[in-house]
């Protein structure tokens, strides 16, 4: 080994250790968010009674912390008994007027002292750019969370149904299929008349509204099930010619006409719609078009998998395809999926990150990286508040990437 | 052979067919009112105004081929009912009660009470116009009820006295289940989807809510993203190609380049961060004077023609941008192919007769590791597209990019739609291409049969 090559090893070592850590860090900063940046101290006496007002506060938002009441309204900046302040005492949203107007992290600023300095400095109406960026890991991790969670079991479910059928496994008569054709239509139109209707009566959608949506949607599903598996055998007509049907090519079609458009473009095209898309909705919508990467890859790692002996062998040994994909098949997939799913997620937060850069997506008053850039993109001169931000997107997107591809290579 | 390739172009035009009724549902669904944006009207303008309007847009005739709606709605009937507010009122209370021909009763008597000259009497007018606001608004019939209890008038009395008995009438009933059953038209070709998808399919897109025609606004537009876009890529396949080839000449002694640790940490930096970073750096006149060399926003013509120096002001930093990603990932794939195609035995008999080895590479390796890259060809340029939406929205280029990320913030849905389609169909007749090339060109896949990919 020559002596640049082990320099280079190292490199490739260190960045893999700098990304678990990276990635540690940011979801300890996620889950702690509370300790790390508010502006209520984590703990006070106030009036003799001890009080941790930078969580209790938000579990009486929710409602069921009554105590709370009593120091709701508490100036804690000025509060002069006891109080042990988090380490950035201001949140993503707590203005200060004394230092509004791009204050640069260089400058002198207005402050009570170190303690309250304002470390990555403030945006135009005073808010603290380190806060925003702690507040920005939480966002990121829902997105990961949210995207790869739902990205992957969609992929997976769809993808696992390709690989494992193929186009020369499922038999059906002509009956079933035309029943089955048939029958999708007939659901559609029901859980459409019964939402609309809920809408036009009611006003809104009540969540009793969207589970007898679901109930409809299962009824139909189990109806189908029921006579595919229950009552077709017993009808003499069904049983006379059977057709394959090409699972894998409906899946390809379904994956060609999804890839016919970019990312962007269908994500676009599909917010037009909404007046005003929530931050959740955005995430599911994403997770409604990144499905597609996964798919193909755990489409392609089944297929890989299926051909092996110990599958044949378990069918042989008479097991359900239920047992023979989770037992057997799943298990060999699950590293290939999960470094799938690590791609998928980086690449979902570029793109989050690059809309609400555009002002895309995000509701007002939410703060992320990308908005925090956005404010950097119209005030040029305050650098701050698009270096800090994008090195933080950067590190955690080159974490993930290095990760999976470290993954990979051990898979 | 040719029966796989005529398969592949039967599959696409069906494709193509599924995608454009996609895109129109969305367009149709869009956030909106259609008809105030095409025609610039709001529903203070004469009913005859609007019914020219819909006519001339074709807004009078059903959406799909196919038209399925409850027994107890005329849909063709509620189509020509303006403003869009009233319009929602009359359905909801079609679905309260299920009896159309008592609600169209119901519409007709409070449109009387409304169009009615009040202008002796100010308070009932006062009265009226806050009944008109909410019938216009899509309220309820409930609400109805207290409004016009509240108005007590001889003038009205009688037609007042109507409506309420008419109000109380149609509360009683309400749809039973048999009125749910879908009512199913066949509207033949006269229908909204037939005029776009016969017009998309020629590009001929119609008008946009700002007036001008889409096709004039693609006009102006496309040159400059297809130029900046073709520099930009051209530009980083060279990059690519000279960077992999410098970085594997010793391919041998070291399988690893600090290039390559590199290119991970590139490959994560965002456009629109590196946009900004290059935006303060090199275009800021006030702060850094020595740097601020470029300039943003749109190379106009001037008087004395195209000048060289301000063509390169304006579009040098897009390029970087646009070219920057592209350069890394071709980088990355070109590399990782290059290091697997390293192994193969026609490596190994070059090297064996002594060829040197940065000629192996762009002579041997370069050309079978490059050719996957070519499959991206296909959807290239809705992948452009969708890379200069950004860049473009940044920079202030009125490029396609510019012009889609205006359309969606302007809400003009028939640009938007538009380019949309024509990313759509460019990206699939790609996939097309290169399959029948594949066919073509490809031995293995000639000998064998078809799998659709």
């Amino acid at each position: 080994m020559s002596k640049q090559q082990s320099h280079i090893r190292s490199f490739q070592s260190k960045a893999y250790a700098f990304a678990k850590f990276w990635l540690k860090v940011i979801v300890f900063i996620a889950l702690a968010l509370e300790f790390l940046a508010s502006d209520k101290p984590i703990v006070a006496n106030y009036e003799g009674k001890l009080y941790l007002p930078a969580i209790g506060q938000e579990l009486f938002d929710l409602g069921c912390n009554k105590r709370y009441n009593v120091i709701r309204r508490v100036d804690w900046q000025n509060h002069q008994g006891f109080k042990l302040m988090p380490l950035v005492p201001y949140s993503a949203q707590s203005l200060d007027f004394a230092n509004n107007g791009f204050k640069s992290p260089f400058e002198s600023q207005r402050v009570e002292s170190w303690r309250y300095r304002h470390w990555l400095g403030t945006d135009k109406l005073g808010r603290d750019v380190l806060a925003g960026i702690l507040t920005g890991c939480r966002i990121s991790l829902k997105v990961a969370l949210i995207v790869g969670f739902v990205a992957g079991l969609i992929g997976l479910i769809l993808g696992g149904f390709a690989g494992y059928f193929g186009n020369r496994t499922i038999k059906w008569s002509i009956t079933q299929i035309v029943l089955t054709i048939l029958l999708i239509p007939v659901t559609f139109y029901a859980m459409y008349m019964l939402g609309k209707s809920t809408l036009m009566v009611t006003g809104d959608f009540t969540f009793k509204t969207i589970l007898s949506l679901l109930g409809i949607f299962g009824i139909s599903i189990s109806g189908l099930w029921l006579f595919q598996k229950k009552l077709s055998p017993l009808i003499p007509s069904t049983r006379r010619k059977l057709v394959y049907i090409p699972v894998d090519q409906l899946f390809n079609m379904l994956i060609v006409l999804l890839s016919a458009l970019p990312v962007t473009l269908i994500l676009l095209a599909i917010l037009g719609v909404f007046k005003s898309p929530g931050f959740n909705l955005t995430m599911l919508l994403y997770a409604g078009i990144f499905w597609i990467f996964i798919a193909r890859i755990v489409r392609g790692e089944v297929i890989r998998v299926k051909e092996k002996n110990y599958i044949l062998s378990a069918r042989q040994l008479g097991l359900s395809h239920w047992k023979i994909f989770w037992r057997h098949i799943f298990p060999n997939i699950k590293d290939q999926l999960l470094v799938t799913m690590a791609m998928t997620v980086s690449s979902a937060l570029l793109l989050e990150a690059a809309l609400s850069y555009l002002g895309i997506g995000m509701a007002a008053g939410e703060v992320s990286w990308g908005i925090l850039l956005n404010q950097g993109k119209s005030n040029l001169n305050a650098y701050w508040l698009s270096i800090f931000p994008g090195i933080f997107l950067i590190a955690t997107v080159f974490s993930i990437n290095t990760f999976a591809e470290q993954e990979k290579r051990g898979a | 052979m040719s029966k796989s390739i005529g398969i592949r172009i039967l599959l696409f035009i069906p494709t193509l067919f599924v995608l454009s009724i996609c895109l129109f549902g969305l367009q149709e669904s869009a956030r909106g009112d259609q008809v105030a944006s095409l025609c610039g009207i709001d529903g203070t303008v004469d009913e005859r105004v609007y019914l020219d309007c819909i006519k001339t847009y074709n807004l009078d005739q059903a959406a799909f081929y196919i038209s399925v709606s409850p027994q107890f709605v005329d849909a063709e009937v509620l189509r020509t009912i303006f403003p869009a507010g009233k319009k929602q009122t009359i359905e909801q209370l079609a679905y309260q009660t299920g009896d159309w021909d008592g609600t169209i009763h119901w519409m007709q008597l409070m449109d009387e009470l409304i169009e009615r000259d009040y202008s002796l009497q100010a308070e009932l007018q006062v009265q009226i116009n806050a009944l008109r606001s909410k019938y216009w608004s899509g309220l309820s019939l409930v609400g109805f009820q207290n409004q016009l209890e509240q108005i007590n008038h001889p003038e009205v009395d009688v037609l007042i006295s109507q409506i309420q008995n008419l109000s109380t009438e149609l509360t009683q009933s309400s749809p039973s289940f048999s009125d749910y059953l879908p009512q199913i038209d066949w509207n033949g070709s006269a229908n909204r989807f037939h005029h776009w998808w016969s017009k998309a399919i020629v590009f001929e897109f119609g008008q946009s809510y700002s007036g001008r025609s889409v096709n004039a606004l693609i006009k102006g537009a496309i040159l400059r993203t297809l130029l900046l876009n073709l520099i930009a890529f051209t530009l980083a396949i060279l990059l690519a190609c000279s960077l992999v080839i410098w970085s594997s000449r010793k391919l041998n002694e070291q399988s690893r380049h600090p290039l390559d640790g590199w290119s991970s940490i590139f490959l994560a930096i965002p456009r629109f961060w590196l946009a900004t970073v290059l935006i303060f750096l090199f275009a800021n006149q006030a702060r850094f004077a020595a740097l601020g060399f470029f300039d943003i926003g749109a190379f106009t013509l001037t008087s004395s023609g195209i000048s060289l120096i301000g063509l390169i002001k304006v579009y040098t930093l897009p390029i970087i941008c646009l070219a920057f990603p592209i350069t890394w990932s071709i980088y990355k794939h070109l590399r990782d192919k290059i290091k697997a195609e390293w192994k193969m035995p026609y490596v190994q008999s070059a090297r064996a007769k002594g060829i040197p080895e940065s000629k192996i590479i762009r002579q041997y390796v370069l050309p079978n590791s490059i050719n996957p890259l070519l499959t991206i060809v296909g959807s290239l340029i809705s992948r452009l597209l969708a890379g200069s939406i950004i860049i473009e929205s940044i920079f202030a280029i009125p490029g396609l990019g510019g012009l889609l990320f205006d359309a969606f913030l302007s809400n003009d849905w028939p640009v938007l739609y538009a380019l949309c389609f024509i990313a759509g169909v460019m990206t699939l007749s790609g996939y097309l291409l290169s399959d029948i090339l594949y066919f073509i060109f490809d031995p293995k896949l000639r000998k064998g049969g078809m799998k659709y990919v």
